[in-house]
């Protein structure tokens, strides 16, 4: 791939290195944080990549103020689909922390492969 | 007619009512599940009284009609699953009565109640929602729900099971939401039928897109579904929950995925798909036999089990193999095949479920060994767990036996005898095993008899009325054979 074409399409790239990121996360690291940590970031190239689905070169909001024009508009429905997964990834990350304090003060641990040894 | 979004609101409205209602006396919030249940069933009932072979029941939110806004829609093979769902849930929140009120743990119950209600609803809009993105959202709502249910126990190997059916789940709704992004980077839209238009006239160079988007999603469903190599979160979480969220689970929340496989096949991809190209065969070839190994992987994984849970969750793990292989089979047989080996999956598999924790419950240990003339004590859920096996094996006059036969036959008539030949081994498996515990269950005492206390008189009811349904199922199949054929155009129209 071509700089140039890297660079016309950098949200792109931002967003699977951010996705490839949270992956190796959620499968290498043992901490339990971590792994919701790895979790949050593949959450958040999702959204990046669906920003930049949406966006029109120098496209405006949809929104009708003094001096609006009509010619170029972002693409609203990515935005509201971010909204969403925003909100749906709050519930996650609230109970997946809620999920992490439990087990810590169950088993006194938050490292995956001591609370996998003893094989349940 | 409100029919539809009232089969989701119902739920939603009691998942919101029983935390509320169990303030004073919590023992009340079973009430209000059943309450709740029993009104989605009449809901359902009532959409199944409205249906044929060619009706598509729509209902567009708001008034506002696609692509400004979200329709539900249902065919024939929709009503059916809605139908299952609703009842299964009557049932298991009948089941759940008083072994779960034994559990005297303070909000114990009202989460329970709310979860499952809250499990229904996704379950429900995930069958009937003609919206990708509300498909999406609807599937983290009973996912949600079903991670927050095996978590109740509050014991260390749950919650461990827990998280790691969460960190499979996250990774099934991430790669469920690339799908999505994909599929409308290339259409535009979010809504199924005018995806299924618009892949339909795609530009040859944007089809690699689809396919990959196809990919996602059906790898999205098959981490949900619990197939095999995707299993490990779904099964180790199913066996560390109380039986009522096992039964919960493994009857509702891994199979109806499964049915969203006949959604993404049959409304979103079958334009596309309907011409014979690489693209289908791909897929078929990838779909059918990820469900092949699975069948045979849980079926032996069973045999090699003590305990009688283990033997009931591979057991139902199975199913959901039977019918993944039964979607990647036949584009055009796809709504019969997928709708008879989902009521299969719920009678045999579920009916295994409900008794094994009948016999949990009275007997400390699980052992098949444990078991010996346990029939003798608890007739009832003996006849049921002989019953169920007989729908799980694929003996006549069972569901198991319709979902089989169509299997087969639709395997022969593509010259795929392979397949035929993994779905009669299997069988052969699965009798060994289950003809096993029931030889116990109906043996003769040998002396020495393992500790017993009965469990509730009412217990073995509902998997007795599954039993019973697997059979009416089978009698109706001959009038629903050619109406579910039919609808295949339906769902691709």
């Amino acid at each position: 791939m071509r700089l140039s074409e890297l660079a016309r399409n950098l949200n792109y790239a931002a967003a699977v290195l951010l996705l490839l990121t949270g992956i190796f996360t959620v499968v290498w690291k043992q901490n339990l944080i971590k792994k919701v940590f790895g979790l949050i970031i593949t959450q958040s190239s999702m959204m990046l990549f669906l920003v930049s689905m949406g966006l029109v070169g120098s496209g405006g909001a949809r929104i009708v103020t003094p001096g609006f024009r009509a010619s170029k508009l972002v693409n609203p429905l990515p935005l509201e689909m971010c909204v969403v997964i925003m909100i749906v990834s709050i519930g996650l990350f609230a109970f997946a922390l809620g999920l992490c304090i439990t087990i810590y003060e169950s088993e006194g641990t938050l490292e995956y492969h001591v609370l996998t040894e003893g094989k349940s | 007619m409100s029919l539809p979004v009232l089969a989701i609101v119902t739920p939603l409205l009691f998942a919101v009512l029983c935390p509320i209602i169990g303030v004073r006396r919590e023992r009340n919030c079973f009430y209000a599940a059943l309450t709740g249940s029993i009104i989605t069933a009449v809901i359902a009932w009532s959409l199944a009284a409205f249906s044929s072979a060619s009706t598509i029941i729509t209902y567009n939110l708001g008034g506002w009609v696609p692509p400004w806004g979200i329709q539900l829609r249902i065919d024939l093979a929709g009503i059916a699953t809605v139908c299952l769902i609703a009842t299964a849930m009557v049932l298991l929140v009948v089941y759940s009565h008083e072994q779960e009120l034994e559990i005297s743990a303070p909000g114990h119950l009202s989460s329970l109640y709310t979860l499952m209600m809250l499990v229904e609803a996704g379950t429900i809009g995930f069958v009937i929602s003609n919206d990708l993105f509300n498909i999406f959202l609807f599937m983290e709502i009973f996912f949600f729900a079903a991670c927050g249910l095996t978590t109740l126990t509050r014991e260390g190997p749950a919650l461990k099971a827990s998280f790691r059916y969460l960190l499979w789940g996250a990774l099934s709704s991430a790669s469920f939401l690339l799908g999505i992004i994909f599929l409308y980077s290339v259409t535009g839209t979010l809504d199924m039928r005018k995806i299924s238009l618009k892949l339909a006239a795609l530009n040859p160079d944007y089809v690699p897109v689809a396919a990959v988007a196809l990919f996602l999603l059906l790898l999205a469903l098959a981490i949900q579904s619990a197939v095999f190599p995707f299993h490990p979160g779904a099964q180790r979480a199913a066996l560390q929950s109380t039986k009522i969220v096992r039964a919960l689970l493994c009857s509702l929340v891994i199979l109806v995925p499964v049915f969203g496989i006949l959604r993404i096949l049959g409304n979103v991809y079958g334009k596309l798909l309907t011409d014979p190209d690489t693209l289908w065969r791909t897929a078929q070839w990838v779909i059918a036999w990820t469900g092949a190994v699975s069948l045979a992987f849980f079926s032996i994984k069973a045999v090699l089990q003590k305990e009688l849970s283990e033997i009931a969750v591979s057991s139902a793990l199975s199913q959901a193999g039977l019918i993944v292989l039964s979607a990647g089979l036949s584009l055009h047989r796809i709504p019969v095949n997928v709708t008879y080996s989902l009521t299969a999956a719920f009678c045999g598999g579920g009916c295994l479920l409900l008794t094994a924790g009948v016999f949990e419950t009275s007997y400390t240990g699980l052992r098949i060994t444990e078991l010996r003339a346990a029939g003798r004590k608890m007739p009832l859920a003996a006849i049921a767990f002989t019953l169920g096996s007989l729908t799980v094996i694929g003996i006549p006059f069972t569901a198991g036996y319709t979902a089989k036969r169509s299997v087969i036959y639709t395997c022969l008539n593509s010259g795929q005898w392979w397949f035929a030949t993994i779905v009669i081994f299997v069988s052969l498996i699965q009798a060994y095993y289950c003809l096993r515990i029931t030889y116990m269950l109906f043996a003769k005492p040998k002396g020495g008899e393992a500790p017993f206390s009965k469990a509730p008189h009412f217990m073995p009811i509902p998997g007795l009325l599954v039993s019973i349904a697997s059979s009416a199922i089978w009698a109706v199949s001959y009038t629903l054979t050619p109406a579910l054929l039919a609808s295949f155009s339906t769902i691709v129209r």
